[in-house]
Order: structure tokens, then sequence, then C-alpha cells
């Protein structure tokens, strides 16, 4: 097919085409964009999780213990080590014979021999300061508060402005609030990939 | 990394604000663009949604690119391929029965162009589609796709001698692989 031909038909088409096209206003986009990192985070916490949940399983099987201790009352951004507790000796029941049986040496590794486990270290971001819901208004001087980046994390504004790391892990910043008009908007924290947002409410 | 974002003008909305402007610069004509490799405008418009949605999450960095256009346009393809390749029936009936006609300005020659690009292999709808769609020249083309330039101009003419015998009423296997 001639070149011109063919120019001449995909023209047309695009020319027809292209004022028909509606186009989604730029906010459900970015809603969906928003969806879509929530979605893969909490896909990733789900993993993070099948993952613990594998290796409690296996642990408990193995009789060694879980090596992070209680899940429940980790901290967000534990420590990164915490020396293995010292075993405590425990002495393994005389397995019972019959009298047919010949007196062998048990092969089962008792549970002192285990090896020393080592502390998993699970970040997990959150914004602790402000609160979602918090109302604010334009000019307002607002505190934010984020906990659970590895230390050594490269936490700034958008203007470049360096968030503060405190010793006890978070990281701390204040910004002003904008002006505009009374609604809705969103305050993101980002570190090593993960993404958190909170929602603000400005009134005038 | 902390941002703040927001819809309104102020002083940290400067991203934002051009985000707006380049969504709805490219919007339309990376539609009509993705048509032409899906052949069905609700599938062309969800994963152009789709690569801008992905564009707005990461504008930043994505702002910073020579061309923001053709990052957001190669996501695009990207999807319409992978869902292309999870729906071979689905093609395959495409390739049958044409593009539903559900845009009202589309003419019988518009669904002929459209049902012929969807039969042609993945190689040759590419290059075509982003020559005479999103007018590119050979080079840079080659600069999107990442192969040589000789590479493009061959695809280019086997697939303008693929489009023009399936126009006239020849068959082509749309899923010929790349």
């Amino acid at each position: 097919m001639p070149d011109d031909e063919l120019t001449s038909r995909f023209d047309g088409l695009r020319e027809r085409l292209t004022p028909l096209v509606e186009e989604p206003p730029v906010g459900a986009i970015e809603r969906r964009g928003r969806r879509r990192q929530r979605a893969r985070r909490a896909g990733a916490a789900l993993a993070v999780a099948a993952v613990a949940g594998g290796a409690w399983m296996l642990a408990t099987a193995t009789g060694r213990g879980w090596p992070g201790g209680d899940l429940d009352q980790g901290p967000v951004a534990p420590p990164p080590t915490v020396p293995a507790p010292t075993p405590t000796p425990t002495t393994a029941p005389e397995p019972t014979r019959t009298s047919r049986e010949p007196a062998t040496s048990s092969t089962r590794p008792s549970p002192t021999t285990a090896p020393p486990t080592t502390t998993t270290t699970v970040w997990g971001l959150r914004i602790l300061e402000p609160r979602a819901g918090t109302v604010v208004h334009p000019g307002q001087r607002v505190w934010m508060r984020a906990v659970g980046c590895p230390p050594g994390s490269q936490v700034r504004f958008e203007d470049g402005t360096a968030l503060r790391a405190r010793e006890d892990g978070s990281f701390t910043t204040t910004f002003e609030i904008p002006p505009g008009p009374t609604g809705d908007f969103f305050l993101d924290a980002t570190c090593g990939g993960v993404t958190r947002e909170v929602r603000l409410r400005r009134e005038p | 990394m902390v941002r703040a974002t927001d819809r309104e003008p102020g002083p940290l909305m400067v991203e934002q604000r051009s985000f707006e402007a380049f969504y709805a610069a490219t919007y339309r004509p990376l539609v009509v663009q993705l048509l032409g490799v899906t052949g069905n405008l609700a599938d062309a418009e969800d994963v152009v949604q789709e690569a801008f949605a992905r564009a707005a999450v990461r504008w930043r960095q994505v702002s910073e690119y020579e061309l923001p256009e053709a990052w957001v346009r190669r996501v695009a393809f990207n999807l319409a391929f992978s869902a292309a390749r999870r729906s071979r029936r689905f093609l395959a009936a495409l390739a049958r029965v044409g593009p539903p006609a559900q845009v009202p300005g589309m003419s019988v020659d518009d669904l002929d162009l459209l049902a012929a690009l969807g039969r042609l292999p993945q190689r040759y709808r590419e290059v075509l589609v982003l020559h005479y769609l999103a007018d590119l020249p050979v080079q840079e083309i080659a600069a999107e796709l990442r192969v040589p330039q000789g590479t493009v101009s061959s695809r280019l003419s086997r697939g303008r001698a693929a489009l023009g015998r399936v126009l006239d009423g020849g068959e082509e296997a749309s899923h010929a692989g790349r």
C-alpha cells in the first residue's frame, strides 16, 4: 500500500477520533493512582505476613521458637539487633522402652543444641502526626512526625528541606499549610519505597 | 521523602499543576494511538488511564524525563500487549468481527483500518502506530523502542505491506509474536 494513502487514512482516523475522546477529570486519575499504590502496599504487607507466618510455622515445627519475639508487642521500627535469649536447658524425658527394644541413644537433637537465631527487622512507615482528619488553616504551621524509616534514610520535603532525624528513630518537620479552598488534601510520606498518606481538612 | 499534595495552587503545588497540563495536552492523542493497538476504545482508554495513574504517583520522577509522554505511552503499550497476551481468544474474536463500533464518529474506513491493524503482529502494529498516529520519525521510534533504526525501517516497510494485504482482504496472524 502506498505510503501517501496510508498516511492520509491514519490522519483522517486521528482527526475524526481525537475530538470524540472524552477525558476524565485529572482528579479521578490521581485517585486511581493512589488506590493502586495502596493496593500494592497491601499486597506487599500480605506477602510479608505470609513469609512471616511461614517462618513462624517452620520455627514451631522445628521447635526453635519464634526468633522475632511477640509480634503483637513489637515496635514499628525495632532496634536493629537484639541478642538471642539464652536458651534454658531442658531435660528431655527418657523415652519409654519395651523390654524387647534395644537401648539406643536418641538421634533427636536437643533443643539446647539449636543454633542461635537472629532478629528479623521489619520496617513499617507510619505518620503519627498530624492525625487523619485534622482540621488545618492556611498559613498554619503543622508539625509532622513519621516513624518506621530505616536509619540513614533520606527524608526530605518537596522543596528540599531535610527532615530532622531524632534519636528515637522518628523524623519530624513543620510545614505551612498552603492557601486554598476548604476541603480535603493529602500529605504523603515516602521512605524505602513505602508511601503513607494522611488526609487533612483545610478550613478558612 | 515527604511531600504535600493538593489540587489547588500553592507553594508545594508546582508539580501538580504541571501534571494537569501534561495530562490535558496528551491524554486524547495517546488514547487514539492506543486505539490503534487495542482496536477498542474502552481498552485504549483503560490502559492510557492506568498509565497516567502510574505517572501521577511518581510524577516527580517522570516529569524529569526528556519525554514524559514517551514514558506514559510505553507503559500503556506494555499494558495493552500484556492484556492481549492474556486474552488471545478475545483477540481472535476481534480479528474475526472487528472492533466494536462504539465511537459514533467512526467511519467504515476507520473501522476497517483498526481491524486490519489488529490482525498484524505486535512488532508491526507498534511501529505503524508510532509512525502514523504518533507522528514519530524513524529515529525517535528506534529510540523509544530501543531497537536499531534499520529494524524500525524494516518493520515499517513490512508492516505497510502486511496492512495493505489485510485491507485487500488477506489474512495476517496477529499473534505471530514480536
